[in-house]
């Protein structure tokens, strides 16, 4: 034990270390908000579809070899996720399909791309950290620092103030209406911070585990806990927890960094099952 | 719902509070350790030291003139004349290092303290602790980072 913390105490002197960790946390934080509500109105695998686009737009940048590839892949994100989620409830091409059909698109044409057009000495070596997030966390710029920092606290400061309104649009969009609600005002302002988190959280978990990230949280804090606000308030613990665990994990026994928190969310979610079905006996 | 609103902002504060922390320097505890080593990652696992040496190609203008200590492959290549032949005085030392998955890696030349003969080095692909000093070099399509003075084990 006290040789895992003098390790401790050695990687904590390196600004990386911390900057993964401030970053890491906040882009859990903000996941789980939004986990809880994507969960509810049955999106659970827009994290899928969005962080696919955001890859294929990655790779046109690279191709363009643009200097700062968040110029065009926040603004297409988002674009995308306005498209997939201010449907509403009677669209004809329901969530599921749409995010299918975007998904694998982008993924493929992305990938096609960046071997026809290679831009780096090493395709295969980027691809797989963009998908995987094996080290992005750990190799942030100051840039990518303030702009998560920042990015992070305007999807909370956006989630603490519209917390009712979002609450009325996840349940019920009809009743929400009937309240005098501007149902697609808000559901427009969840998919833009939809996409934000998205295209944040790859820098920690790479594009396949975005998911993850995001609906292992809300649904563990389901199995035990019966209240929105207090899956919200599970969920966020839990979603911080994790990633700051799972960080930690991955610097000391050298892990890939989003497979060890993804594992951790698979334990606590498993936890939470338990205790689930423990208080239901 | 201003009350939350409060605690909620002030945990941001707290948060972001932390963004100023980073200074991009390393290793000042490790004086106690070692005098003269100003970044000792010959005891980091591959995924540390490959985010680290990132960091060192990102902006090592923090990093140029300290110290460096660190663990990884060695390699050698030899500069080639017009005919591709291997010219024997320009040989390069180098060493790997990888991240965890091993599908990125990077590389960094160094020059030996004592110039010793291509036989007495380790084989090529071994694994070798390097320390010398951070320097960099500018040919005309780009700057190159090296270690100077290099000793290895």
């Amino acid at each position: 034990m006290t040789e895992i913390f003098s390790k401790l105490q050695m990687y904590f002197q390196f600004s990386f270390v911390y900057r993964a960790l401030i970053v890491g946390t906040l882009i859990a934080l903000c996941s789980s908000l939004l986990g809880v509500t994507l969960v509810l109105k049955r999106f659970s695998f827009i994290g899928d579809g969005l962080s696919h686009v955001a890859f294929g737009i990655m790779c046109i940048a690279a191709v363009l070899h643009f200097s700062n590839d968040m110029l065009l892949i926040l603004p297409v994100t988002v674009l995308c996720a306005v498209l997939l989620l201010n449907r509403g409830q009677n669209s004809k091409l329901k969530g599921d399909a749409s995010i299918a059909l975007l998904s694998v698109s982008a993924l493929a044409m992305g990938y096609l791309l960046m071997n026809i057009f290679s831009a780096s000495a090493n395709v295969s070596g980027d691809v797989c950290t963009t998908l995987f997030g094996s080290t992005s966390i750990l190799t942030l710029t100051k840039t990518d620092v303030l702009l998560s920092t920042v990015l992070s606290v305007l999807v909370i400061t956006i989630y603490v103030l519209f917390y009712h309104k979002i609450f009325a649009v996840t349940f019920d969009e009809a009743f929400a209406i009937g309240t005098g609600i501007n149902v697609k005002s808000y559901n427009l302002m969840i998919a833009v911070v939809t996409a934000v988190i998205i295209v944040l959280a790859m820098k920690l978990v790479g594009s396949l585990l975005i998911s993850a990230l995001i609906i292992f949280p809300a649904l563990s804090a389901m199995r035990v806990f019966k209240s929105y606000r207090a899956v919200i308030i599970c969920s966020a613990l839990l979603s911080v927890s994790c990633a700051f665990l799972g960080i930690i994990v991955a610097i000391l026994f050298g892990t890939p960094v989003g497979s060890t928190i993804v594992g951790i969310d698979i334990f606590a979610f498993l936890i939470f099952s338990l205790i689930g079905v423990l208080k239901k006996c | 719902m201003l009350k939350k609103s409060c605690i909620f902002v002030l945990v941001i504060f707290i948060c972001l509070s932390f963004t100023g922390c980073s200074s991009g320097k390393s290793n000042e505890g490790q004086e106690n350790l070692v005098q003269t080593i100003d970044i000792d990652m010959s005891e980091f696992n591959k995924q540390m030291t490959y985010a680290e040496v990132l960091a060192i190609h990102m902006s090592p203008e923090d990093y140029l003139g300290k110290t460096i200590k660190l663990r990884g492959t060695f390699d050698f290549y030899y500069e080639l004349d017009k005919n591709s032949n291997p010219i024997p005085d320009k040989l390069h030392l180098g060493i790997i290092v990888t991240d965890a998955m091993e599908c990125c890696s990077l590389p960094i030349d160094f020059i030996l303290k004592k110039q010793d003969n291509i036989e007495d080095l380790p084989e090529q692909g071994s694994e070798i602790t390097v320390t010398g000093i951070l320097e960099q070099y500018k040919e005309p399509w780009g700057a190159f980072l090296y270690l100077s003075n290099a000793e290895v084990e």
